[in-house]
């Protein structure tokens, strides 16, 4: 039986399925490795307390109760922001009546405040157009999406939307109401959402959040300082962005008029944590570090959000990678072997694809160490198989989809998978094993990346790792090694000193 | 005959199979040595450093790069050894005049760790007695040997820190002492300095009348390939030298740069093309006069042929690469078109119109081959080699030459190196970064150029649509200065050079416009979309941006929103400016 972080009082591991058992709760297939980022930074901009509102605290932290309590966090939802912004981009078909006439009154509403330019004539649609368009240019998550479930860079805390899913019936029942569009009828037609469906934000956010709060109590708090006011410096950095988001929820809340001034579900919503596998704690010095370095490093807003989406999939997936054989065999030994050869006839290749049809095999294996039999008399018709393979989809197959998604699984499709690196997982990796302005020599960077990750890419690496069993190819390590050399070349990231003697930097320095 | 100063010249390439001399240790004790060594700054800096107090000094670089010449030099200097003298793997000298112990290390590479460490302690147990210790090491068994010796001290010393410190010493290369873990030392890296300019001189080494006098009384003086060569380029000395220079600095600049022993390889092979002295033959002269000829040996080529042999010589893989005779050239029209060789030297002109027509005969008389047969167009690269080297230019056509073989704005950059030029000048070069930051910041800037402001919008690079941006600052481009620094070198006190850079009035610190990162710019502001920049550069140009963000974010209140709407009719600048409940447009 795993050990959780927090230590909940009330919890009963049995009870809950397999995957949550070994992984924590939970790990979902259909998060898309961008949600990850949106729901741990949901969490972590919120204001938060326990479960009973004993402990509390104001946002922007890494609070977790200690009290036994689930975490609880209130994000606010900005309903009228969120149609404002995605409604007009949005699939035809999911573009329900009720939020037509809610648009058009926002809108209406809105271009009565406009005071035009004496010199220049721009209409008001075309002035509201432009403020649209303007957050919109900020899309990260659309698709055939409805508009209530997409999604912004998180460039202000007032673009961090948490996940609200509209029912087709009730979209269409709150549009056939008669007092449709009285003030009272407003409020319903935002708060009718499901909040806590927990589709896209499947709770991997949660885990991170969970994971990253652990580990800054078991590190210095310069540490926690430090990742605190970095993130916060990266959300809020855009003032602009802040004042027009809040300017156009402010004008809707004006129209809905509600009278209840702190509104469940309007103004804010409840969402409760669960739990993590205590071993998690076991990389937690690495996942601060690697955080650290990535939000001191001084780069464009974008660049910053998108490496670290990439890396917290990169520490999800290390995370499952370790809990396997932490539970298996008791010890983290399951390695990333990275092909770079980019030769299907090296026996790197081979090497590679077995190592990673091994770690799929573990990851899902580990499953089978959780109380299958007190979940499955729990459940109404619940039975081994369909629990095991519930299972799998949630563990090696989340595994895969979410490592080909950032391109960390190659190929994308058909056999042979294995680890590989491109031009964005390299950059992932200096700039969160190297501090910003400071440089190692290419043999202590390798070194790194196989005490932080497990990877091996060199024969020095190779050779440590598997020093027990026969390894007959360390030659064709060397390969490897020279191809990633190469690619870190041609990243802009590793010189020639001098002599046969690179060195990799982190020329991010503020 | 046989000059064995010539034979000595081609040991010290690899071109061919007697390469004796192609390792340090054997060169410094052939007595033309002597001759043809180059005193370094470096060496000076170096005994001035030990004079001044004791130390430990550190001498890493690549092989080639000189480093067993300068400790040469310095213990002869200092009287500890003769100049023929060879040096020991590791020895502990007196100083005479300082009345002190120096001890030095040939090569820590050729130790075991154990006697890396030793040597190491030593070294820093002779400074501890007053003495100094010169330590020649690669960098990898430097910082391992470093970090066993720092074991020894103390149990709990941090590792990656001494890495780091010696890395960075390396990097930054400044020559002053600093500390690793515990220890001082002087952490000199070879591979960091800039040798171009040690060519002139090197080159003039070479050509000291009387070592190449044994040649004069030679039977086969007159047509003798090297000893025309030799003929030639003293001559031109000047001009020759100029393209050279400008090679090599080009080389540098794009991080290409060669060592000093590949420098002499290059060089001493396109003198002597690595021919026999002594079986040298009257037959076929004026032939062998052309296809031996400086101007193609520098190349790698042995007449219109591209010797497989000279490839082995770095400089030349990477003149060839840059394909600099296939080039549209200043004299290409004088000599193809007008068979006209009045533009090329004197020296080189008679054989190479005699060499043309020669070869041309066929085709003069039956032109239908012309332009499909290799042999003409062999001709005309032949042709273009020659001129590169040995035309005659005005200073104007100096520059043409350089901006057709190398890039447009070299000869620029190479004027921009060597002296103060007008303010005028740096105002053009001002509006062409500034046309290349608006280029790059904010893409269609039709309309918007006139206002003489550069803005900055806050912009995705993943997706092409964004049609509308919001801006985050801005710059009067009257604040963005492009201005010369001189550098003064540490090391070589007589080699001062102007630095360019960009300085923006709100930002301290000043961003380096090297030749590559100049050259960008330069392509983008002549309307270049599928430029791309050196990885390397990429970062520079992204943390430049990020500063000038920074710096010039607007001050002004959140509640002016300003964006960038992009039109069809080009860009326009809208002004939100939004209080409470009102939105104020302008």
């Amino acid at each position: 039986m795993i050990k959780p972080y927090p230590p909940l009082k009330d919890l009963i591991i049995p009870e809950k399925n397999p995957q949550t058992q070994i992984y924590g709760q939970r790990l979902y297939k259909d998060q898309t490795h961008y949600e990850y980022l949106l729901e741990f930074l949901v969490v972590f901009i919120s204001k938060k307390s326990d479960a009973n509102y004993v402990d509390s605290d104001e946002g922007f932290s890494f609070f977790v109760p200690t009290n036994g309590k689930k975490l609880a966090y209130f994000p606010i939802p900005r309903m009228g922001l969120k149609r404002f912004i995605f409604f007009n981009h949005s699939d035809q078909e999911k573009r329900f009546n009720i939020d037509k006439e809610a648009m058009a009154t926002h809108r209406n509403y809105l271009t009565t405040l406009i005071n035009e330019s004496k010199k220049k004539d721009y209409s008001k649609e075309f002035v509201l157009d432009v403020m649209q368009d303007l957050l919109f240019g900020f899309n990260a998550i659309t698709g055939k999406r409805s508009w209530s479930a997409q999604a912004l860079l998180p460039l202000s805390p007032e673009m961090i939307f948490c996940e609200a899913i509209g029912n087709r019936e009730t979209r269409i029942k709150l549009g056939n109401t008669e007092n449709k569009s009285s003030e009272k009828n407003w409020v319903e037609v935002d708060k009718k959402f499901n909040f806590d469906q927990h589709a896209f934000m499947a709770r991997g956010g949660e885990v991170y959040y969970l994971h990253v709060a652990q580990s800054l109590q078991n590190t210095s708090p310069e540490y926690k300082e430090l990742i605190t006011s970095g993130i916060k410096e990266m959300l809020t950095s855009i003032e602009q962005l802040s004042h027009i988001s809040t300017f156009i929820q402010k004008q809707w809340e004006e129209i809905v008029d509600n009278p209840n001034n702190n509104d469940l579900n309007f103004h804010y919503i409840k969402k409760t944590a669960e739990f993590i596998p205590d071993t998690y704690h076991k990389r937690g010095e690495f996942t601060v570090k690697e955080i650290c370095n990535l939000v001191r490093c001084e780069l464009d807003p974008f660049e910053k959000i998108k490496l670290f989406g990439t890396l917290i999939v990169i520490q999800i997936i290390r995370l499952m990678t370790l809990q396997a054989t932490e539970t298996i065999k008791g010890v983290d030994s399951q390695e990333w072997l990275i092909d770079l050869t980019n030769n299907s006839k090296s026996p790197i290749r081979k090497i590679a694809v077995n190592s990673y049809r091994e770690l799929e095999e573990n990851i899902y294996r580990a499953v089978h160490y959780a109380d299958i039999q007190s979940y499955i008399d729990k459940i109404k018709n619940m039975n081994d198989t369909k629990a095991l393979e519930a299972a799998a989809k949630d563990t090696n197959l989340l595994v895969r989809r979410l490592a080909k998604s950032i391109n960390f699984v190659i190929p994308n499709k058909g056999p042979s998978m294995r680890f590989s690196l491109n031009e964005d997982l390299v950059k992932v990796l200096v700039l969160t094993l190297i501090a910003p302005g400071e440089r190692l020599l290419f043999s202590t960077f390798l070194k790194k990346c196989y005490e932080h990750f497990k990877i091996i890419i060199g024969a020095r690496e190779a050779a440590y790792h598997f020093h027990e069993k026969e390894i007959t190819h360390l030659v064709d390590f060397d390969e490897n090694e020279a191809a990633f050399q190469e690619l870190l070349k041609d990243c802009g990231f590793l010189r020639n000193l001098s002599d046969a003697t690179s060195i990799v930097e982190n020329p991010f320095k503020g | 005959m046989t000059n064995p100063y010539v034979q000595y010249l081609q040991s010290m390439n690899n071109a061919s199979s007697t390469n004796d001399n192609a390792i340090a240790e054997s060169q410094i004790t052939s007595p033309y040595y002597d001759h043809i060594r180059i005193e370094r700054e470096l060496g000076t800096y170096l005994i001035k450093t030990i004079k001044e107090k004791p130390s430990v000094i550190l001498l890493t670089g690549h092989a080639g790069d000189g480093k067993t010449g300068l400790l040469h030099q310095i213990l002869s200097t200092l009287n500890v050894i003769r100049s023929q003298d060879n040096l020991k793997i590791k020895d502990v000298c007196y100083i005479e005049e300082l009345s002190s112990l120096l001890l030095y290390v040939k090569d820590m590479s050729e130790l075991t760790l154990q006697e890396q460490v030793a040597y190491l302690k030593e070294g820093f147990e002779v400074k501890a007695q007053g003495g100094s210790a010169i330590i020649i090491s690669n960098t990898g068994p430097l910082i391992e040997a470093f970090k066993e010796y720092e074991k020894t001290i103390s149990s709990n010393a941090d590792l990656d820190a001494i890495e780091m410190d010696i890395l960075k010493m390396m990097d930054n290369n400044g020559g002053e002492a600093k500390f690793v873990g515990q220890h001082e030392v002087v952490l000199i890296n070879l591979a960091r300095i800039d040798n171009t300019d040690l060519v002139p001189k090197l080159f003039e080494k070479i050509l000291q009348p009387d070592l190449w006098s044994p040649c004069q009384t030679c039977s086969v003086a007159g047509s003798c390939p090297i000893y025309n060569n030799y003929n030639t380029i003293r001559e031109n000395k000047e001009s020759v030298i100029t393209f050279i220079e400008a090679f090599y600095r080009w080389l540098y600049e794009t991080d290409k740069r060669l060592t000093i022993r590949q420098i002499l390889a290059h060089l001493t092979y396109s003198l002597t093309g690595n021919l026999d002295c002594g079986t040298l033959s009257i037959k076929k002269t004026e032939e062998n006069l052309f296809n031996y000829h400086f101007a193609n040996l520098f190349f790698g080529y042995i007449g219109t042929k591209s010797s497989s042999d000279a490839l082995k010589i770095k400089a030349i893989q990477e003149i060839q690469s840059l394909r600099i005779d296939e080039k549209e050239l200043p004299h290409n029209y004088n000599i193809f078109v007008r068979n006209d060789f009045s533009k090329l030297k004197k020296e080189v002109r008679y054989m190479s119109e005699k060499f043309w027509f020669n070869e041309m005969r066929f085709y003069n008389r039956n032109s239908s081959n012309l332009h499909s047969d290799e042999k003409p167009y062999l001709l005309r690269k032949a042709m273009r080699r020659m001129q590169v080297l040995f035309g005659e230019y005005s200073y104007e056509e100096q520059e043409l030459l350089l901006a057709k073989v190398f890039t447009p704005i070299f000869p620029k950059y190479l004027k921009l190196r060597e002296e103060l030029i007008k303010k005028r000048e740096l105002r053009i070069l001002e509006k062409m970064v500034v046309r290349a930051l608006n280029l790059i910041l904010v893409g269609n800037i039709e309309g918007l150029q006139a206002e003489e402001v550069l803005y900055l919008p806050l912009k995705r690079n993943d997706v092409d649509v964004q049609s509308v941006q919001l801006l985050l600052g801005k710059v009067n481009t009257t604040e963005i200065l492009v201005v010369q620094k001189e550098v003064e070198s540490k090391f070589d006190g007589k080699v001062n050079f102007y630095k360019l850079e960009i300085k923006l009035s709100k930002i301290e610190e000043s961003f380096p416009l090297s030749l590559l990162l100049l050259d960008y710019f330069d392509n983008i502001a002549r309307g270049s979309v599928s430029t791309k920049l050196n990885p390397s550069l990429t970062h520079g140009v992204d943390k430049m941006k990020a500063k000038i963000y920074k710096a010039y974010k607007f001050k002004e209140e959140a509640e002016e929103v300003k964006v960038l709407v992009q039109t069809l009719k080009g860009p326009i600048l809208v002004n939100l400016e939004i209080d409470d409940n009102k939105i104020y447009v302008d």
